[in-house]
């Protein structure tokens, strides 16, 4: 019922604090009370004085940014983090993954696991626990990897996910690949299920859909805390009997990432504008779902530029056949989809497009691989809102891309001595490369 | 030492009976019975012994069989000898007697059943799969639990069949590579549900705690023992109980495999005995028992063998029907092959007919030429009377045999009555020999001829000579005529 968030590194720690923002924002809109005290059950928790206390922890080698979420979130007055339930120190990672995961992840282990152990402590049933970090730098990479590794051992049942922002593929650290690779590798063994986040892509949105002109990192944090909370505020679920779901990580899991070598979960939402342009714009169910499945076929991040010329393929070619020609055409094959809609008169839009079965692969049913919640509460003053959360080969590019880049960097060596003298050998590189090219040949073949 | 191993025995056995009866055998009989069973002299050992087999056996073949209360022995004893059947145990005692005969149990000794009991735990490895389903029973949170995987036959779905044509082997391997992920999903998300309820129960822990720990400040006054009833403490005892139950299953069973060794060396003595006593076989004929014993056992199973037996006179009479079949055709054959036979033989004997009637028809034309021959000649000499015959002498047709004189109505009869005039009734004569004679005639006149002609010749010589002596000339007769 209750989620407990871990925010690691300098991403992860502002990524987060808009998320609470977010939630919080939403849930004290207006009088939807079934609907709030759901949401503040779930992500807050509620002192004797009335106040939201987030139930977050979070840890970092420096203490700059946590000392600004803090301020920020003591700043918005509904609600703030924990006074003690933040671990920093002075030093930071260098960007570096082994000495955040070799070096400072030991040594601040009892810490930070303490940390966490007292936060699930106030939970009276724990829903999950989710792990915030990017993959490029140091702290968020090596030191959220150890955290997860003990989170695992500490907590074996229950549900991690871990929420990834992916770098800008022209990089701003030079090592970014090598990080990307080593927690990708590590993660995908711990955790149970891994949401990703390029910032290429909400970039993007921000840019076109947004119309932003000068693009700051808390207006990319700002669209990805709002699509992380569209797709974990409450929902009626299928097995929720009509109130709203207390369980949902545990649900989006058991619906996306049955299979334990499919795990990479991708985030499409629609509709994204500028808060300028809301006022002005009506979205209508049909075309809101006509143009998420046409995202989710051509594999686009957004409405604006989509190929509307991919096609799925059609029933009568043999399934053999099938899979070699949509892979030609830019066919993004799902293995499983949930579609979560939010707002007014959900009850009357038309799903169908989504449960057709050559949008996946031809081993799971069409019926086992969609799953739909529902929500009649508008979110974050969407009038109508559509996410979709997607196991598919959306990932599959840019995970090769990074992998490749890594691998050159590997051929010549270069940097590799940063990690050898913290105790990553060659050895774990090329067991992580090798881990890598089996998630994507996995993917590949669906 | 004797009794030392007689102890050890005891002590092996109890701990068996212990075992079967954690894992829920009912009536287990004690160790002593199982002593006593080796000497195969007691009748009420017999029967617990009947109970136990049954017991172990609808335990561990899981029969689904609505008929599993029915105590009655004789159907108890049917059903003991038809698993022990299926299982494969094939004694002779299992399929000796008939139904209804009124002596099932009787004749078996429990020394026997005991030996069958050995074989069924020790083949069929009895203990392990009774253990299995009552751990799982017991303790549903750690063993993996069972995923039925049902297949729609959709489109997007490995069951179904793309296209008109049936799967190849590749495309059947793939499938099966599908199936197994799509198994490997389902346990992955029944995992994850799991983990839910385990979530949930940690949740109603804590709760119950809670609950606990104000009801028992509120009443600190009344003993403790109060505060602890209510609901959820049941829930507690019950959950407690459970634990219990399978940690003592556990034990017993590790005790059991502890003294296994020791309960095999007791069953070769007992399989000593039994081979030292002189056997008794029975029934050593009719070694039938599909049409015997497993038949009427149960009427579920009756189901099974009913079908079988069905299959079976299905391929019985086709296959008569196939060799009917063939024989009919090589009947039809052969008779086709005499018919032909028959007809060459036909043809040939037509021909030769033919060949026959020609030369009949040649001698009967001879026949009356020489006849008509004979009739218009004036002077025949040695004119007999005979009546040719063409067939011999034995048919003749019986209206020409009595001609009176002076009627000549045929040809045949002309010769006749001069004969009868004379009274001379010539015999008839064959062809040839009508042949040789008319030539010898022939022969004779044309001697006569010659002569006659030669009279004439010098006749006219003679004269012609004398008329031309008076004139004169003389006569040079020309050479004769050379025939």
């Amino acid at each position: 019922m209750s989620v407990v968030t871990v925010q690691l590194g300098q991403c992860g720690n502002q990524v987060g604090q808009e998320f609470f923002e977010v939630i919080s924002n939403d849930a004290n809109d207006r009088q939807r009370k079934a609907y709030g005290e759901c949401s503040t059950e779930q992500f807050f928790n509620e002192t004797t004085n009335g106040d939201l206390v987030a139930r977050a922890v979070l840890v970092d080698m420096e203490t700059k940014v946590i000392s600004q979420s803090v301020a920020k979130a003591a700043k918005s007055g509904k609600w703030r983090y924990g006074e003690h339930s933040h671990f920093s120190q002075k030093q930071g990672s260098g960007n570096n993954w082994a000495n955040g995961y070799c070096v400072h992840g030991p040594r601040h282990e009892e810490l930070v696991v303490d940390l966490v152990r007292k936060e699930v402590e106030r939970c009276d049933r724990l829903a999950g626990i989710i792990a915030m970090m990017s993959v490029a730098g140091g702290t968020g990479s090596g030191v959220g990897t150890y955290a997860t590794q003990c989170l695992r051992d500490t907590y074996p049942n229950s549900f991690i996910l871990n929420h990834l922002t992916w770098p800008y593929g022209t990089g701003e650290v030079i090592v970014q690949n090598y990080n990307s690779v080593l927690t990708l590798s590590h993660l995908y063994q711990l955790s149970d299920a891994i949401l990703v986040h390029e910032n290429d892509t909400v970039h993007k949105i921000c840019a076109k859909l947004m119309n932003i002109k000068q693009i700051s990192f808390s207006d990319i944090n700002k669209v990805i805390a709002h699509q992380l909370g569209s797709v974990l505020q409450p929902a009626l679920t299928g097995d929720s009997n009509g109130v709203y779901n207390k369980n949902p990580i545990g649900e989006l899991m058991s619906s996306l990432v049955c299979h334990p070598e499919y795990k990479l979960l991708s985030v499409c939402n629609i509709p994204q504008v500028s808060s300028s342009s809301m006022v002005y714009s009506t979205f209508t169910w049909l075309g809101l779902l006509k143009h998420l499945r046409q995202m989710l076929i051509s594999n686009a991040k957004m409405e604006e530029g989509i190929d509307w010329q991919v096609r799925a393929p059609c029933h009568q070619s043999g399934w053999l056949e099938r899979t070699k020609s949509h892979r030609r055409n830019g066919f993004n094959t799902s293995l499983a989809n949930l579609l979560i809609l939010r707002g007014k008169d959900v009850y009357n839009a038309e799903i169908g497009g989504f449960q057709d079965p050559t949008l996946y692969t031809s081993w799971l049913p069409a019926v086992e691989a969609f799953s739909m919640w529902k929500t009649p509460v508008p979110f974050n003053k969407y009038e109508k809102s559509a996410t979709l959360v997607s196991n598919s080969q959306a990932l599959l590019q840019p995970l090769d891309y990074m992998v490749g880049k890594a691998w050159n960097m590997f051929a010549s060596r270069a940097y590799v001595h940063q990690y050898t003298k913290f105790g990553i050998s060659e050895e774990d590189f090329l067991d992580s490369f090798t881990s890598l090219e089996q998630v994507i040949s996995s993917y590949s073949q669906l | 030492m004797q009794r030392e191993k007689s102890v050890k025995a005891k002590e092996v056995i109890e701990s068996l009976c212990k075992l079967l009866s954690s894992l829920g055998v009912e009536c287990v009989p004690s160790a002593e019975t199982f002593r006593r069973a080796k000497f195969n002299k007691d009748e009420d050992v017999v029967v617990e012994f009947w109970k136990l087999l049954h017991n172990v056996l609808l335990k561990a073949c899981l029969l689904e069989c609505p008929c599993q209360t029915q105590s009655d022995q004789e159907t108890q004893s049917r059903h003991v000898r038809s698993a022990l059947w299926h299982c494969g145990y094939g004694a002779s005692w299992i399929f000796g007697q008939k139904p209804g005969s009124g002596g099932y149990t009787s004749e078996v000794g429990s020394r026997d059943l005991l030996v069958a009991f050995g074989w069924v735990l020790s083949s069929q490895r009895l203990v392990d799969v009774m253990l299995n389903a009552r751990a799982i029973q017991l303790d549903t949170l750690s063993l993996p639990p069972v995923v039925s995987l049902c297949i729609p036959k959709t489109r997007g779905s490995p069951g179904a069949v793309p296209g008109e044509e049936g799967p190849k082997a590749s495309e059947v391997k793939q499938s099966e590579d599908h199936l197994l992920r799509r198994l490997q999903w389902h346990y992955g998300k029944l995992r994850f549900q799991w983990r839910s309820l385990l979530s949930i129960q940690e949740e109603r822990a804590t709760i119950l705690h809670k609950v606990l720990s104000w009801t028992s400040t509120l009443s600190t006054s009344q003993s403790p023992r109060s505060a602890v009833s209510g609901p959820g403490s049941a829930v507690l005892r019950k959950e407690v109980e459970r634990l219990r139950t399978l940690v003592r299953l556990q034990e017993a069973y590790l005790e059991w495999k502890r003294q296994e060794p020791l309960f095999w060396c007791w069953m070769d003595s007992v399989l000593d005995c039994q081979l030292a006593e002189p056997c008794t076989d029975d029934g050593a004929g009719d070694k039938s028992p599909s049409s015997t014993v497993v038949n009427r056992s149960c009427f579920h199973v009756d189901k099974d063998t009913d079908e079988l037996e069905r299959l079976d006179g299905q391929l019985l009479r086709l296959q008569t029907g196939l060799r009917e079949k063939r024989r009919q055709l090589t009947a039809q054959v052969t008779q086709l092959t005499a018919q032909v036979t028959q007809l060459t033989a036909q043809s040939r004997n037509v021909s030769s007919d033919v060949t026959e009637l020609k030369d009949i028809e040649k001698r009967v034309a001879f026949r009356i030429q020489a006849l008509v021959e004979s009739c218009t000649c004036p002077s025949t000499s040695g004119r007999t009377g005979y009546r040719p015959s063409l067939q011999g002498p034995e048919t003749l047709p019986t209206h020409c045999q009595p001609s009176r004189p002076g009627t000549g109505s045929s040809a045949w009869d002309e010769a006749v009555p001069p004969d009868r005039e004379e009274g001379m009734i010539r015999d008839q004569i064959g062809a040839s020999s009508l042949i040789r004679e008319l030539r010898q005639r022939e022969e004779l006149l044309l001697e006569k001829l010659t002569r006659m002609s030669q009279a004439r010749r010098e006749e006219i010589q003679e004269q012609t000579a004398s008329r031309l002596e008076g004139v004169g000339v003389v006569l040079i007769p020309p050479l004769p005529l050379k025939r």
